[in-house]
């Protein structure tokens, strides 16, 4: 029977690590706000690989941080192995990855939900998205509660009408046979939207004991732990750490596989999704890259309290039989016994594109999304939807401007700009690559970008504001003086630079010229200056980097300037796309399907040439000398 | 696109020889060809699109002229717009009589290019194309779009995209190494391939941007240029081959101190040959000057034709030529084999890594083998005559200086040690100017230009 339940300010669908920050961010901001979840017990779950982070995953990471989010904060409570990646390469690509104790993350987040004030957690299933007019009113349970609100977000992850294969086994669950959602889609397709079908998979989890490390080598995290939240006390997290291992495939499990791939649901066509091709299943491995002759295997353990390790980088939907004869080929799991099946997942979820920049629906106001179910894959993409779209849903009902980071801002901004400007036809996972801008969007200066941006919507406090404000004059300051202690080439300063392997001075220099000198660095110069006050290791990174990279952030800066030119010219989005006689076909479509807020955004959609770009900026100088007329 | 008014203009040149063409663009394009126009089948507004018609214009009842009429129904047209296009009997009078008619029942003269703007407001051709159009209304010469045009479609635009691909090809591998990081191995090696892709496009984009500078103009014939050092013989060799006395020949090293150039035909190919000044260590400034001309004469050539004098052994002067002309396609003549031989020919031929010849000039000995030998060339594509692409767009010249110079830093970039994604910074800088030229970036100036040019809207 159905009955009305008191009213909510937003509705959060969905638990998952998109969903905690979307409810955190509302309750936060004031909003009172319920959080709706299958089963409490998989709260911020992690379904798939122990760790949070990696190689640009990181730096959402530390940018969901400095707009005020939780994930940050929750790993750096629960990890049990830090490591910082690609510490030998340039700073863009530092990336920041940590091993959570899974248990322990759920636990220590489904503690910071329950304590946070306006938000209600509540164990139940919604079937039904609740509109009037276009306009979001309610959700209903499968129970038959109405919960009326004013604006809603899904965070339905791999659960909407999910089944799991592992070879000819099918279950109709979601991750780890937790209840599917199956009322939803029906409700979601009523309103209008499209829903498309992807997969991901996970690898099998062995016991521990089973398993011969001495055939591995041993990783080990990093001696001096950096945490991921900019609030975090470095010298409180240094804890002993576990280790992970690595070890490879080889051509006798390649053949297992190659054997057996009639029985993968994949290559048996049982599986329609589509998977994702950065993080792909161990057979998708083989068959594409036919040539290597080895993967890399990695093992990570599950947790402190458990035997269970995740066998990283061997994904797989097989049978039961032939996983296990495949893992028992890879050195040091001959005799390993398997936990957890791997399995392949496949669920209903939406192409972003019917979304705005802002998450929120362009068909049915009110209602947002984030994480998996706009096709992302990963729990720290995940985490950033969810972020932005709890914080938009409270915007629009504060009736406030929408957060709309832009590619240049951050990790986040080019995530959900893709997500809603291209065509994504597999899980949309982050990557170096995708961050044109990158050397502008370090994982070390994500605080410096972002929270001011935090501290502008309410989620960044004024203690923490001021801090940031403290050391941007810091940097300023200390980068400042550097540039104005002038060397001559005397006797101690050509000691100096020939012990160090540096070519002697013929004039005098600053001191900066010489800390951009690639053999050189701003901590090795402290022997040329007396002067230099003690600071903090965040502020004399910060100098260190933007003086040493001047040339290049300021080359990068200038790429964001001219790129922002196309940025600023908005197409108004009442525009008749049909009427443009000069687009092609495909483009008129595609635009009329996407309706891109600027031409920038126009120009990132994939069937939009140059040539309809410059037909779309005539169209619009047209339209304006039109009006100009007009008045 | 918005465009009220309709067009017409003579399209052919106003000579007095055979036949000329008047074409009508717009929406009234058919109204008004119906008003002068008479024949013996339907009215032109009912004609089917793409034919061509018989009969008469008409002004009022007296006959103009006797014409075939062209019906081109929108869109698929070059203007996009309705075209009529009116074959008359030449001759200067009659054509602008017929001009004057379609002006009078309604028509507005085109300006220069007006067509082709058209062309481009409504989507038909695309921005490097219209950038071509924008030559030609600012020279007002027809030449001048048909040279501009010609270049965006062929060698040019060819050239700049297999240049632009390969720098998209070195920032797909710093990225595909950056996201992963297992497969792709980032050592020296990497490093090694990616220094060796950005200088070899460097290399083709200054010698394109110095196209520009120099002001060269297509040349028939291979640029072979002769070097060597002071009396190897080399202007004996160019005598030779010119079977005249050309140049001036002494005993006194130093006595060609400028370049001097003669063409002449081998075997069906042309052959632009410039002498030099021998090239050695010395105080006199004038003979300097001519060195410095013989190297960079070195730069520009097709061919080196360097010779060594056989009778004496080497020495640094032939080493500090070699260095520069590392790279080129070179044929080396060992002259005045006619004396005894003093240098050591595999070995030669082991440091430049081209064909040796030994020849003497002075008996006309070996001189059959050198002609052989540029044919070879020739044949195995290894040569091409004269400068095939050529800048003459200031704002192309521009986008490629900028290439260039972005280029230069992603190399000192690589020099320093750096790692990859501070190279990509770079090579993305260069790929964007490069596309600005193909006109596949759109860029905020060119745009504004052709807005400015075209008075769009207005």
């Amino acid at each position: 029977m159905e009955y009305r339940y008191e009213e909510y300010d937003v509705a959060v669908v969905g638990a998952g690590h998109a969903g905690c920050e979307a409810a955190l961010a509302c309750a936060r901001l004031g909003l009172e706000t319920i959080l709706f979840t299958i089963s409490v017990e998989s709260i911020a779950l992690m379904p798939c690989n122990p760790n949070i982070g990696g190689s640009s995953k990181g730096h959402l990471v530390r940018e969901i941080d400095a707009l005020g989010g939780e994930m940050g904060k929750n790993i750096d409570k629960t990890f049990i192995q830090s490591k910082m990646l690609n510490a030998s390469k340039g700073p863009a690509v530092h990336s920041l990855r940590a091993q959570a104790d899974k248990q322990d993350y759920t636990r220590e987040m489904r503690k910071t939900l329950e304590n946070t004030e306006h938000l209600t957690v509540k164990q139940a299933e919604i079937v039904d998205i609740v509109a009037e007019n276009g306009k979001v009113t309610g959700v209903k349970s499968f129970t038959g509660g109405i919960y009326p609100c004013k604006a809603a977000v899904l965070a339905t992850g791999t659960y909407l009408n999910a089944r799991c294969l592992c070879g000819e086994a099918i279950t109709y669950t979601g991750p780890n046979g937790l209840k599917a959602a199956t009322g939803l889609t029906q409700s979601l397709q009523k309103l209008g939207i499209e829903l498309v079908r992807f997969k991901t998979g996970t690898p099998a989890r062995m016991d521990g004991r089973t398993i011969d490390y001495s055939k591995m080598e041993e990783q080990f995290g990093d001696e001096k732990i950096v945490p991921f939240s900019f609030t975090s006390d470095p010298e409180s997290l240094q804890k002993e750490q576990v280790s992970c291992w690595l070890t490879y495939t080889n051509e006798e499990t390649h053949k297992v596989i190659r054997d057996n791939l009639d029985r993968s649901p994949i290559y048996a066509g049982v599986i329609e999704g589509t998977g994702p091709r950065y993080c792909p299943s161990i057979e998708d491995k083989v068959v594409r890259f036919a040539d290597k002759n080895r993967h890399q295997v990695f093992i990570e353990p599950e947790g402190l309290y458990t035997n269970e390790v995740y066998i990283g980088g061997m994904s797989s939907s097989l049978p039961e039989d032939v996983q296990i004869r495949m893992y028992r080929t890879v050195p040091g799991l001959e005799h390993a016994k398997i936990v957890r099946n791997a399995y392949a997942i496949e669920y209903d979820c939406i192409p972003a594109t019917q979304l705005k920049s802002s998450l929120e629906f362009k068909a049915v106001e009110g209602l947002f999304s984030g994480g998996q179910f706009n096709g992302s894959s990963g729990y720290e993409e995940a985490a950033a939807q969810g972020l932005v779209a709890g914080i938009n849903a409270a915007m629009k009902i504060l009736d406030r401007d929408p957060l709309i980071l832009k590619r240049s801002d951050a990790y986040i901004g080019v995530l959900i700009d893709d997500l809603v400007t291209k065509d994504v036809h597999e899980p949309y996972r982050m990557m170096t690559s995708r961050a044109e801008y990158r050397l502008l969007l370090r994982q070390d200066n994500a605080d410096l970008r972002l929270t001011k941006i935090g501290h502008e919507i309410g989620l960044i406090d004024e203690d923490r504001y001021q801090k940031l404000l403290e050391k941007e004059r810091a940097i300023k300051e200390e980068i400042r003086r550097v540039e104005n202690v002038n060397l001559g080439a005397n006797e101690h300063v050509q000691a100096f630079l020939q012990e160090n392997g540096s070519p002697a001075l013929k004039t005098g220099v600053n001191l900066a010229d010489l800390i951009r000198r690639p053999e050189l660095n701003y901590q090795i110069t402290a022997a040329l200056d007396p002067e230099r006050p003690d600071l903090p290791y965040d502020v004399t990174q910060q100098v260190e980097i933007q003086i040493k990279y001047d040339g290049y952030i300021k080359r990068q800066l200038q790429q964001v300037e001219k790129a922002w030119k196309m940025e600023e010219k908005k197409l108004p989005a009442d525009i008749n796309y049909s009427q443009i006689s000069g687009l092609r076909i495909e483009a008129r479509q595609k635009l009329e399907k996407i309706k891109p807020a600027s031409i920038g955004q126009a120009s990132r959609i994939a069937g939009v040439t140059p040539a309809d770009i410059s037909v779309l900026l005539i169209y619009l100088t047209q339209m304006k000398n039109h009006e100009t007329v007009k008045r | 696109m918005i465009h009220s008014d309709t067009i017409a203009a003579v399209s052919t040149g106003m000579t007095s020889a055979g036949i000329s063409m008047i074409r009508i663009s717009g929406d009234q394009a058919f109204v008004i060809a119906d008003q002068i126009f008479r024949g013996p089948g339907k009215a032109v507004a009912e004609m089917p699109s793409h034919t061509i018609n018989y009969g008469f214009i008409y002004d009022g009842d007296r006959m103009v002229d006797e014409v075939l009429l062209s019906v081109m129904r929108a869109p698929a047209t070059y203007t996009r717009e309705d075209i009529v296009e009116i074959n008359c009997h030449g001759g200067i009078a009659v054509t602008k009589e017929v001009l004057r008619v379609v002006l009078e029942r309604g028509a507005r003269l085109a300006e220069p290019g007006e067509f082709t703007k058209r062309a481009f407001l409504n989507g038909r051709i695309d921005l490097s194309q219209a950038e071509a159009v924008m030559d030609l209304i600012q020279s007002g010469s027809r030449a001048a779009m048909d040279a501009s045009l010609r270049q965006l479609r062929g060698s040019l635009k060819e050239r700049i995209q297999t240049d632009k691909d390969a720098i998209l090809q070195t920032i797909a591998m710093i990225e595909a190494a950056l996201d992963d990081p297992e497969h792709y191995d980032t050592g020296q090696e990497f490093r090694r391939e990616i220094r060796k892709s950005v200088s070899a496009v460097y290399t083709d984009l200054k010698n394109l941007a110095d196209t520009f500078e120099n002001g060269r103009v297509i040349r028939e014939g291979i640029r072979a240029v002769i070097v060597g050092k002071p009396n190897a013989g080399k202007s004996s060799i160019m005598n030779v081959l010119l079977g005249e006395n050309r140049a001036i020949v002494t005993d006194i090293a130093g006595t060609t101190r400028d370049t001097l150039e003669e063409s002449l035909k081998m075997d069906g190919l042309m052959l632009n040959i410039i002498d030099t000044a021998g090239i050695r260590e010395t105080e006199d400034a004038i003979e300097q000057i001519g060195m410095e001309r013989a190297l960079s004469a070195v730069e520009e050539a097709d061919l080196v034709i360097y010779v060594i004098d056989g009778s004496v052994p080497l020495d640094q002067n032939d080493h500090v030529i070699m260095d520069r002309i590392r790279g080129k396609k070179t044929i080396c003549l060992i002259n005045k084999t006619d004396l005894p031989t003093a240098v050591d020919v595999e070995n030669i031929h082991h440091l430049l890594s081209s064909p040796v010849l030994c020849v003497s000039a002075k008996e006309h000995q070996g001189m059959e083998a050198f002609s052989e030998e540029v044919k070879k060339m020739f044949e195995a594509g290894k040569l091409q005559a004269g400068e095939e692409t050529f800048l003459t767009n200031l704002r192309h010249y521009e986008e490629i200086c900028s290439a260039v110079s972005s280029l230069t830093l992603a190399m000192d970039s690589l020099e320093k040690g750096m790692p990859e994604d501070f190279i990509s910074i770079d090579l993305t800088d260069a790929y964007h100017a490069l596309a600005n030229v193909v006109g596949e970036d759109v860029g905020d100036d060119l745009i504004d230009r052709i807005f400015s040019t075209f008075c769009v809207g207005k």
